[in-house]
């Protein structure tokens, strides 16, 4: 199910009153109830994916809970943690290793086809087995309680919201939300409605306007002039921003209006100074899953500069898979991590040589945000480009910059209203980050109306209800 | 009590800012001089009025032909429009508008479907015709616009009327010329079909007889195609001849009457230069005779 359709409308206005209407248990089992029609009206037969992770993850947790023996504790992690990448390597990498295995033997002449398997990738798996791990990792660490209520466990691992498209949220922070009664709180609902919001608009408003232009420019970009192609990549940037943001607003907000909170999954990324504060303020649930998970069980910066570098880019190499079963998100990963390496390389020197030429700090964060910016955006060229041939011709028409007139450029009226959109989206994260002035304006009843019913009236009038779908649906 | 006081209010104040919106944007829409707000609006007096889908835009330039031929006219085609769309915009254009002594119409829009009737939907408050094409391709979107009026200005159509404000669209037209690539990209297509669409030619047909009983001269056009492609097309003869016979009109054929390439911008549409090298034919064939 989709949150851009109407049957969601439908399922959450009979969701949401039952919700309200029931308590305990009965309220956690009406949860776990939705978010399986939730996830089964795409296709049913993967709920019994899920219904195996949960089912494993809550028998080891239980196991895990009651051994003592460190040995036995690592054995039980480990089946964990194996079942769950296992999980993941069958529905969403099988095909890569045995295509990169295949590309690899084709080297010494051998071609014959090894078994190949069409498997469909099941939404959200990505997403629910890393939540499913951090929970068993916590335990292991005795971080967290373990979770005894089999009902409450399994809706941890399905709630609705996040399924599908995330944020990660971690066992230490939802689990114990489920433990009590949220209560009906007026202002928290309305602050999530608002929050929901923002998220269509994003998503509608923004993003799908956005990617006719971008899905022109990829589709075909030899066709595209120089301007043409440096716009779809321009697009792209704020599409996948939109698209992912706006989902985990939709998430977060549909969350708080039922009293949970999944804390925050998008902070202005696009305004980063550097590449490390950009990790900090994109896909948070997840950069802080692959750094308290992965980064940190490696060494992270414990252990010598080498190290930390090979820590780094093991992480983002990984971080990068993890998006997709393709060589160019590997390559997406490792030009991160060679953006953090050069940064921790050259950052100091640079800032004390801005430091000593007197340079104002406006400039000094804008250049920085602006580098940062356009180095995100070459990365997003591999992460776009169904083939590292079709990211170099993007980047060869860009390099060429043969014809930079914008009346050679195609669907002006679509690029208008683009630059039009980001335009509006930015002024919106600006006024943002200022957030006690824009709390304090959305806290007064009136100007509440006025904010919701302005972004109403452009959801309408902007945006696409052609369903389109997430894009970290395919993640 | 408070909670549902900020709820009639929220209600209320989305409900009337929709309303008034929506009354804001018809008055614009209809200030723009784009061309099916020109139309809406009223009191165009053309002598010549064009018709067809995108080889319409692209094979007739209105300022060319209004030096040469000393005739006011006007360019109503659009990119996709089918012949139920096109019968839809004349009707009405007869109904706001004096009425023209030629119309020509590109038949190649018997070709289309009537799936850009919903871009439309800015006009769908002033058009009952519109508004049925609408509703027969897509029921939900003509349900949405009625329920909130806003929605029928979320359309490219509305975005293309507002570029226009200030401005004629008319001069509107392909400026950029054929790349060897495409014109060598020819060659591996396979055989192509113009697709006759039987409720197009039928709107056709009722086309016709409306424009003649006002006393409208009716010129049937197939607009030229870069050479190499028209070739290709197998089924142009009996496309034609299906079309002459149900109307009873001839179609001037000028589907491989351009040789030079240079006035092509893509296999399927003339560019500027194209357009007068079209006129030049035309006027020699006689097409305009009686003009």
């Amino acid at each position: 199910m989709l949150f851009n359709s109407l049957v969601f409308l439908v399922f959450i206005a009979v969701f949401f009153p039952l919700f309200f209407a029931t308590r305990g248990l009965v309220r956690i089992a009406i949860c776990l109830v939705a978010s399986y029609v939730f996830y089964g009206w795409w296709d049913w037969r993967f709920l019994s994916l899920i219904a195996l992770s949960t089912v494993v993850d809550y028998t080891l947790g239980l196991a895990l809970d009651k051994e003592e023996r460190e040995r036995r504790r690592k054995t039980l992690l480990t089946l964990s943690i194996v079942m769950n990448l296992g999980l993941l390597a069958v529905f969403k990498y099988f095909n890569f290793f045995i295509d990169s295995f295949q590309d690899a033997i084709s080297i010494f002449g051998i071609t014959d086809s090894l078994v190949e398997l069409r498997i469909i990738l099941p939404v959200g798996i990505s997403f629910y087995t890393f939540q499913t791990m951090s929970y068993s990792i916590d335990l292991y660490r005795r971080k967290i309680e373990v979770e005894r209520n089999f009902l409450r466990f399994a809706t941890y691992v399905a709630f609705f919201p996040q399924l599908v498209a995330g944020p990660i949220v971690r066992a230490s922070h939802l689990l114990p939300q489920f433990r009590r009664d949220q209560p009906f709180v007026w202002n928290a609902f309305l602050s999530g409605l608002g929050l929901v919001l923002v998220g269509y608009f994003k998503k509608v408003v923004v993003a799908d306007s956005l990617a006719p232009v971008v899905d022109t420019a990829f589709g075909n970009p030899e066709a595209m002039t120089a301007l043409g192609m440096l716009i779809g990549v321009f697009f792209y940037a704020f599409q996948i921003y939109c698209d992912f943001s706006g989902y985990s607003d939709i998430a977060i907000g549909l969350a708080r209006m039922l009293g949970y909170d999944f804390g925050l999954n998008f902070r202005t990324p696009y305004f980063s100074r550097s590449f490390s504060e950009f990790w900090q303020r994109w896909h948070i649930s997840l950069s802080s899953w692959l750094r308290d998970y992965l980064y940190i069980s490696l060494g992270g910066n414990r252990k010598g500069v080498a190290k930390t570098y090979r820590n780094l880019m093991l992480t983002m190499l990984l971080g990068g898979l993890w998006h997709g079963a393709s060589w160019t998100f590997v390559f997406w990963g490792w030009l991160h991590g060679m953006y953090l390496i050069v940064q921790r390389l050259i950052g100091e020197t640079y800032a004390k040589g801005v430091e000593r030429a007197g340079i104002p700090a406006w400039i000094k964060d804008g250049v920085a945000m602006l580098t940062v910016f356009l180095f995100t955006c070459l990365a997003w060229v591999f992460f776009r480009s169904p083939d590292f041939a079709t990211a170099m011709t993007v980047l060869t028409q860009i390099g060429g910059m043969e014809n930079l007139s914008f009346a050679a450029v195609t669907n002006k009226v679509l690029v208008l209203k683009g630059f039009v959109l980001i335009s509006v989206l930015l002024v919106g994260e600006v006024l943002a980050l200022r957030t006690p002035m824009t709390e304090q304006v959305l806290a007064q009843p009136a100007w509440r109306v006025v904010g919701f019913a302005a972004l109403l009236w452009a959801i309408a009038l902007l945006g696409n209800f052609t369903g389109g779908q997430f894009i970290y649906f395919q993640f | 009590m408070k909670r549902l006081v900020w709820i009639v209010a929220l209600v209320g104040v989305v409900v009337l800012g929709d309303r008034f919106g929506g009354l804001l944007l018809e008055r614009l829409l209809l200030s723009s001089e784009f061309r099916y707000s020109q139309l809406y609006e009223g009191g165009l007096d053309p002598e010549v009025v064009v018709l067809g889908n995108s080889r319409g835009v692209n094979s007739f330039y209105v300022p060319a032909m209004e030096t040469t031929l000393d005739a006011p006219s006007y360019n109503l085609s659009y990119n996709g429009l089918s012949a139920r769309m096109l019968e839809a915009l004349f009707l009405d254009y007869l109904e706001h508008n004096a009425t023209p002594r030629l119309l020509i119409v590109e038949v190649t829009a018997l070709s289309g479907d009537d799936s850009q009737a919903s871009n439309f939907r800015p006009y769908m408050p002033l058009s009952g015709r519109l508004g049925a094409l609408i509703r027969a391709d897509d029921v939900r979107q003509a349900g949405a616009c009625q329920a909130v009026r806003l929605y029928c200005y979320n359309s490219e159509l509305f975005l293309r009327a507002l570029a226009y404000l200030n401005a004629d669209d008319q001069n509107w037209i392909n400026r950029y010329t054929i790349s060897d690539q495409i014109i060598a990209g020819v060659a591996d297509l396979e055989p192509q079909r113009i697709r006759l669409r039987p409720r197009n030619l039928e709107a056709l047909q009722r086309l016709v007889e409306a424009a003649e009983a006002e006393g409208v001269t009716v010129r049937l056009v197939v607009g030229p195609y870069l050479q190499q492609y028209a070739a290709l097309l197998e089924n142009r003869a009996a496309f034609v001849e299906e079309i002459e016979t149900t109307t009873g009109l001839r179609v001037w054929d000028y589907a491989d009457a351009i040789a030079e390439p240079t006035a092509f911008a893509d296999r399927v549409h003339l560019n500027r230069q194209g357009t007068d090298v079209l006129l030049e034919a035309m006027i020699e064939d006689g097409f305009f005779e009686g003009l």
